[in-house]
């Protein structure tokens, strides 16, 4: 199934019907204590569609640790949207106990796989479920002293939680970076993958991506996912996100038939050569 | 804590550089890349800051509204894990530590409470409305902010407020509950009886009429209530049931 980030920037017409997910996706802060004219149209948007939820403030990577009243709010936004997954990213937010409202790298070491892992595994237990952890795109390492791989790895391993693989991201790092993102993905634990974002992305400069949200996704990162679902072998929902620069919606259909077609291919490829 | 000190001023030096855009060395870092994330930190900030007072920036202007931002985003820890709620952290900010900005602009504090809360009610959580049995009762709109200020923010353009203007004024905020928009309403100090009696229950006609009373004549409470009903009525301020 391919879903897609809900956006007030297109609830209106996405009210009426002109696109076909198989889920939406929303980030807790934006909705919780919140109501009005667009909690309402939320509200009647998820008798329709099951609800991913993806957050942007947990911080998993803070120094200070997790804020327990914060995930005790987001506790109560998935029980109350009954939302099927929670997902975050592998990043810091949070520092000095101030708000950035940006996904910065946290340092590859040991200390922070620690550290990271203890503050995940703090999160599941407060809300009695597994979150998926997305690798996030960076533009600069932070004194790292071991790899990105063996970074992510130890976590997904330490904190037993889950992996949001955003194939866009590990392009994006792959380029900014210097590595074959064809490399990458097969060194991660990819039993672990609960969920998958796709994006679009800018180039800033001719050895710069940013992770923007605001293109369409190109061939390669297309070429990419095809990759990951032949290689997984097993199906998992898929979600397109979109934040800025947002076209007509027939475009953003356009794109999520066109990854669940390469899904459903690479997955159909694989059932004929276990047969044959 | 399982961090060691070094990871923790790494990161806590990486913030800081995003946060102030002063940098200090920072091993294995890509010196050319990590300015994209003071900018992309800061204009998230600045966009959000920006949309919620739309008003004050253009008082001030650009330059200086940038200046303003920054020096809030850099000397202060946002507290709320929320990007709508910033803002109003940032009016805080300015109505406690920008002293010489309120003294050239004497209604910037009124100001900028006034766009907070258009957001605060826009955003603020569906208050359902208990209807009686008994009919013929008056209901606020429990979707409401009320408000007084030392200058008329609601009446005139910033730019041509004086200190002459200086007086008590009474608003009210409220969101309609069909279109979501948030109105505001210029109240005298009898309305503003009314809209607190009427915040506590419901009240007869004959009941606000005597809240009236205690400021006008009898005629003159019945004139204005019936002029204010129409209105409040229209606009969703008040209910009748």
């Amino acid at each position: 199934m391919v879903g897609i980030g809900y956006r007030k920037d297109f609830a209106e017409e996405f009210s009426e019907n002109t696109l076909n997910p198989a889920f939406i996706e929303v980030a807790p802060e934006n909705w919780i204590n919140v109501g009005g004219y667009y909690k309402k149209m939320f509200d009647k948007i998820l008798e329709k569609y099951p609800l991913f939820v993806h957050g942007l403030s947990l911080s998993v990577g803070s120094p200070e640790g997790i804020d327990v009243a914060f995930v005790k709010q987001v506790k109560q936004f998935l029980d109350e949207t009954k939302a099927v997954e929670y997902s975050e990213h592998l990043s810091f937010s949070k520092c000095e106990n101030a708000h950035l409202f940006d996904l910065l790298p946290i340092p590859f070491t040991e200390d922070a796989v620690k550290n990271v892992s203890k503050n995940i595994r703090q999160v599941q237990d407060i809300l009695e479920r597994k979150i998926a952890i997305e690798i996030v795109s960076y533009y600069t390492p932070i004194a790292p002293e071991i790899s990105e791989i063996d970074f992510i790895n130890s976590i997904v391993s330490e904190a037993d939680c889950n992996l949001l693989l955003d194939v866009n991201n590990v392009y994006v790092n792959g380029f900014n970076h210097q590595y074959n993102p064809k490399e990458f993905i097969p060194k991660l634990d990819l039993s672990k993958v609960k969920y998958i974002h796709m994006a679009g992305h800018t180039k800033v400069a001719s050895d710069l991506i940013i992770d923007t949200h605001g293109e369409n996704i190109i061939d390669p990162v297309y070429d990419l996912f095809q990759f990951t679902m032949e290689l997984m072998q097993r199906d998992v929902p898929i979600l397109l996100e979109r934040d800025f620069n947002i076209p007509e919606l027939e475009v953003l259909q356009h794109e999520m038939d066109r990854l669940q077609i390469i899904k459903t291919n690479a997955l159909k490829q694989h059932k004929h050569a276990i047969i044959s | 804590m399982p961090l060691s000190l070094k990871t923790f001023q790494y990161q806590t030096d990486f913030a800081n550089y995003c946060k102030t855009g002063i940098y200090n060395e920072i091993p294995g870092v890509i010196e050319k890349n990590i300015k994209q994330y003071r900018r992309l930190v800061f204009n998230n900030v600045y966009d959000s800051i920006s949309a919620a007072y739309p008003i004050t920036k253009k008082l001030l202007g650009k330059k200086k509204w940038k200046k303003l931002v920054h020096r809030f985003f850099s000397s202060q820890k946002i507290q709320s894990p929320q990007i709508w709620y910033m803002p109003k952290e940032f009016k805080d900010y300015i109505i406690d530590k920008e002293l010489k900005l309120q003294s050239k602009y004497v209604f910037l504090a009124d100001l900028l409470q006034f766009e907070w809360l258009e957001i605060e009610v826009f955003m603020m959580p569906d208050e359902a409305i208990e209807f009686l049995s008994e009919t013929n009762l008056y209901y606020i709109n429990p979707e409401i902010r009320l408000m007084s200020v030392e200058y008329p923010i609601h009446l005139k353009k910033a730019k041509k407020i004086t200190e002459k203007d200086k007086g008590n004024y009474f608003i009210s905020l409220h969101r309609n509950r069909e279109t979501g928009v948030v109105e505001f309403t210029n109240l005298s100090i009898p309305f503003v009886d009314v809209l607190e009696n009427l915040s506590e229950k419901s009240l007869n006609q004959k009941s606000i009429l005597n809240i009236l009373q205690k400021y006008v004549d009898e005629t003159t409470a019945k004139n204005v209530f019936y002029q204010f009903e129409q209105i409040a009525i229209n606009n969703q301020l008040l209910f009748k049931k």
